[in-house]
């Protein structure tokens, strides 16, 4: 949701923006909302990583900067984070003068919290966006006596408040699009669920721009 | 500083020997070691496409390309040299430089003389070692195993492996990493040094226009065989030697 929450914002900024490339081959991805502008990448294939990163670097230079959108699925983060350092793409960013902006949607479990220290410490942006996406009912994590002082320090930056089951669904359809809720479509919907909708998207919107 | 003559090569085809030699003469140029290389795949010379300048093509049992190689060691200005002895011809290169002196030249101490010797994943490319043996007692010894060409390299039973290896005395040994087939391909198709490739730098000096990704998997392979070559007493003896501003001579 969140990716396709920044691709929606984005597309509002600039035409044509953002490129979209989805690392979930399933096809239940964000291919499903944005299936023109999403590309497919396989990050188990070269190929598929010189498309993903290549592209990225290459419009740069290339004329208009455009944006990009990358959702990498969760049994994919490991790996798309080796790439990332193996061939030293922060560094070819800087000099392309491509922004990055992480956001690693963290589970509250000692894994994903342990996950998101490693990756965070690994990198040298601090774009890294620790973010708690209570709009997907997360469960609590309390670590036991013997796990306390193993808790990574993690400050969330982002918090997806939770959401009705209502609006939840209705969001979740893949004809809903954020852009177009922001431009006055999707009429169809209840006032309170709008209203609902319109909080949730103010709250985001305030906190990104505090971290941004 | 003393002349070095490196010799890589393998009986068996196709273990990365070129490559491994790619690899040595990019890491000593990375570290300022003039260094010129004979490549003894006559008449092609796949080395020479990647270093024309430095490198020449020669036939190990003409005599006149060994004069070539051999009697210009102590003249050269160039302190290292390279030698890619052809697939196949480790145990007839080693024969004929036994055969005239040059072993017993090393061992002397005329000259530093290294084998690294390349092998696969096989019982044949152990069963090398054996062969080889004989020749390399007073010289240093490489035994590199190649993870280039394949992803699963030495899986065999360990016990196996040390039978082979234990056999050699002083052998030291390193792994060339695994690089990605599409980077090795797309490096191999720029027919570019591999610092070259990473710089963005094709075969005319000008800005190339290789993939970032591709570049970013050969920097990684570099970095990590880096640290292979320079785990050899060898190597760091050259890249001290290269440091020192003062020659045997004493004079600057």
């Amino acid at each position: 949701m969140l990716a396709r929450l920044y691709a929606d914002l984005l597309s509002l900024r600039k035409e044509n923006s953002p490129q979209i490339f989805d690392t979930d081959l399933s096809g239940n991805g964000i291919v499903n909302y944005f299936p023109e502008k999403t590309r497919a990448i396989d990050l188990s294939r070269v190929a598929d990583q010189v498309v993903l990163f290549d592209t990225m670097l290459e419009s740069e230079s290339d004329g208009p900067s455009p944006d990009f959108v990358v959702d990498v699925s969760a049994n994919e983060l490991n790996r798309f984070f080796q790439i990332f350092s193996d061939i030293g793409f922060e560094r070819g960013a800087f000099e392309a003068k491509l922004e990055i902006q992480i956001c690693y949607i963290i589970s509250w479990t000692m894994k994903s919290l342990r996950n998101a220290a490693r990756i965070r410490d690994n990198l040298s942006s601090n774009r890294f966006t620790i973010v708690r996406n209570m709009a997907m009912e997360a469960l609590p994590f309390t670590p036991g006596p013997e796990e306390e002082s193993q808790v990574p320090n993690i400050k969330v930056d982002l918090f997806l408040n939770s959401l009705s089951p209502e609006v939840f669904r209705a969001i979740d359809d893949i004809h809903f699009s954020f852009a177009t809720f922001i431009e006055g479509g999707h009429s169809e919907l209840e006032y309170e669920m709008r209203a609902e909708i319109w909080n949730f998207l103010e709250d985001v919107h305030n906190q990104i721009r505090a971290i941004t | 500083m003393k002349h070095t003559l490196i010799l890589i090569g393998a009986d068996k085809g196709g273990v990365g020997k070129t490559t491994t030699s790619r690899a040595l003469l990019d890491f000593l140029a990375r570290k300022n070691i003039l260094a010129r290389a004979f490549d003894t795949e006559n008449p092609r010379g796949t080395l020479k496409r990647f270093y024309p300048r430095i490198t020449e093509i020669i036939d190990l049992d003409n005599v006149a390309h060994q004069m070539k190689l051999l009697d210009t060691i102590e003249t050269s200005a160039v302190k290292v040299t390279v030698v890619d002895l052809k697939a196949g011809n480790l145990s007839t290169a080693l024969d004929i430089f036994s055969r005239i002196g040059v072993l017993d030249a090393a061992a002397a101490g005329e000259f530093n003389l290294a084998l690294v010797h390349v092998v696969g994943p096989s019982i044949a490319s152990l069963d090398e070692m054996g062969e080889v043996a004989g020749y390399t007692k007073d010289i240093s010894y490489v035994v590199a195993k190649n993870f280039i060409n394949e992803t699963n390299f030495f899986e065999w039973d360990d016990r196996t492996y040390q039978k082979y290896f234990a056999k050699l005395s002083d052998a030291k040994e390193i792994e060339i990493p695994k690089l990605n087939e599409m980077a090795y391909e797309q490096v191999d198709l720029a027919g570019v040094t591999f610092s070259d490739f990473i710089a963005n730098q094709n075969a005319k000096g000008r800005a190339g226009k290789f993939s970032f990704v591709l570049r970013g998997y050969v920097r990684k392979w570099m970095a990590d065989l880096d640290a292979e070559l320079e785990r050899l007493n060898l190597i760091n003896e050259l890249i001290e030697s290269s440091r020192s501003p003062v020659d045997e001579e004493g004079t600057e």
